[in-house]
């Protein structure tokens, strides 16, 4: 394992995209906070739903909601704190509980993709060295 | 925002960035990777709906 894995994760998982930012891969981490930020802004803005395990009741789904809703980090519990939550009678509210369930596991995804990163089993594409080319040793 | 079709379009968009840029490395790839995903989940989406229409589900 990696000594920049669970650093990474724990970036990862608390503001989406700085994982990958602190790995060094920078343009694919503002592009991964834009879109995690964006889809949790327009699920919260049409009334979008944060599950939580102590509405959940104990309904399994309701726990894997919460559990979904829970990987988006910070962004959730800022949004935990501001109070903002959505309306069950709201036309759009299935729609925005889908935005919001997808941003955290988005999240979640970008937390293992760090991990594989760290350690190398994610490399990008290999270039090919002038000397590889060549055949011959430097 | 209150569309169904735009969320739709939105949803679909940004789901289709994150993967392409996810599971591909080339530019190349991760063009064809955001079409497919975006097709499937928009046009798609449009298509279920309309076969849908015909279920007896009144």
């Amino acid at each position: 394992m990696n000594g920049r894995s669970i650093p990474a994760m724990l970036l990862a998982l608390a503001v989406p995209g700085a994982g990958h930012f602190y790995l060094g891969r920078r343009n694919v981490a503002v592009a991964y906070f834009c879109i995690v930020v964006f889809m949790f802004a327009v699920g919260l803005s049409i009334d979008g739903d944060l599950y939580t395990p102590s509405t959940s009741g104990g309904g399994s789904l309701k726990m894997l909601a919460s559990f979904a809703s829970m990987g988006a980090g910070l962004l959730y519990v800022i949004a935990m704190a501001l109070h903002v939550s959505g309306s069950v009678i709201s036309a759009t509210y299935e729609y925005g509980s889908t935005f919001t369930l997808t941003a955290g596991l988005m999240n979640l995804l970008l937390v293992l993709d760090c991990w594989d990163i760290a350690n190398g089993r994610k490399d990008p594409p290999a270039q090919a060295e002038p000397d590889e080319a060549d055949g011959t040793d430097a | 925002m209150r569309n169904h079709m735009v969320l739709m379009f939105l949803y679909a968009v940004a789901t289709a960035l994150f993967f392409a840029l996810l599971w591909k490395d080339e530019r190349r790839a991760r063009i064809r990777t955001f079409v497919v995903i975006f097709c499937a989940l928009f046009l798609g989406g449009i298509a279920l709906g309309w076969v849908m229409y015909f279920a007896p589900y009144r």
